[in-house]
């Protein structure tokens, strides 16, 4: 952002820019695309975080072994 | 709110000084990820997830929130305003969406970063560790901050309708010269 005052271009404007709607547009399909990938269970921290959870390192089974044997 | 020039620019030098440090954590995240994914030496994977892991919640997000607070006081006290240009509005809302979710990936970077600490490290964790995660969010991230850097200096225009409202009450209690749009 700049701190000089804004120009007097946009005094014309009345409605919403092409620019803008086109970026809604735009951000509409990211939206839709994101909540498939988040609801197809193939994204997000939710898969990351059970792999790295309910896999146990070599060290953990070995003391798990050990101590139930 | 409109304060004098020395004030705003003051707050200009605050937001830009952010946004950089924001985009060049921005770019480290990405060269750690190339580093993690491409390499075999497990030393070297292990420690860039840990890296990434430790710097997230103590150099990522506070540049990112630093720079998102700074933005919205830079807009408040500048004619600008925040709700006033659509340019503003768009960069706030990508502002918004690239903080949130980098703070939701720092989750994420905890999960790798556990994986990443375990010693010896198993071939499926070094499979786990090589994946394309923390490539595409920083390329995500650094075309997002693009974006709002082209937004910011381009500044396209478009006024919305609080902002042509308070534009013509401005106008109608002090009549000016309309200003010369040479800038």
């Amino acid at each position: 952002m700049s701190s000089s005052a804004p120009d007097g271009n946009d005094a014309a404007f009345t409605g919403m820019p092409l620019w803008v709607k086109w970026f809604i547009v735009a951000a509409a399909i990211a939206v839709v695309v994101l909540v498939a990938l988040l609801v197809g269970g193939n994204h997000g921290p939710g898969r990351h975080m059970s792999l790295a959870y309910d896999a146990p390192s070599p060290s953990t089974l070995s003391v798990s072994v050990s101590t139930h044997s | 709110m409109t304060l004098s020039p020395r004030v705003r620019r003051a707050s200009l030098t605050l937001h830009v000084f952010a946004s950089v440090g924001w985009a060049g954590a921005v770019f480290m995240y990405l060269a750690l990820g190339i580093a993690a994914v491409t390499s075999d030496d497990e030393g070297l994977v292990s420690a860039a997830y840990v890296t990434m892991d430790w710097a997230g919640c103590r150099v990522l997000v506070p540049f990112a929130v630093a720079s998102l607070l700074t933005g919205i006081t830079h807009a408040l006290i500048t004619p600008w305003g925040l709700m006033q240009h659509y340019w503003v509005i768009v960069k706030l809302a990508l502002t918004v969406l690239a903080t949130v979710v980098l703070v939701a990936y720092t989750r994420t970077l905890s999960a790798f970063a556990e994986v990443a600490a375990r010693n010896p490290l198993r071939a499926s964790d070094l499979d786990y560790l090589q994946n394309p995660s923390v490539i595409l969010h920083s390329t995500a991230a650094l075309v997002l901050l693009f974006v709002v850097t082209v937004l910011a200096v381009y500044k396209p225009v478009g006024m919305t309708r609080r902002g042509q409202r308070l534009r013509h009450q401005s106008r109608r209690a002090s009549p000016t010269p309309p200003a010369q749009t040479s800038e």
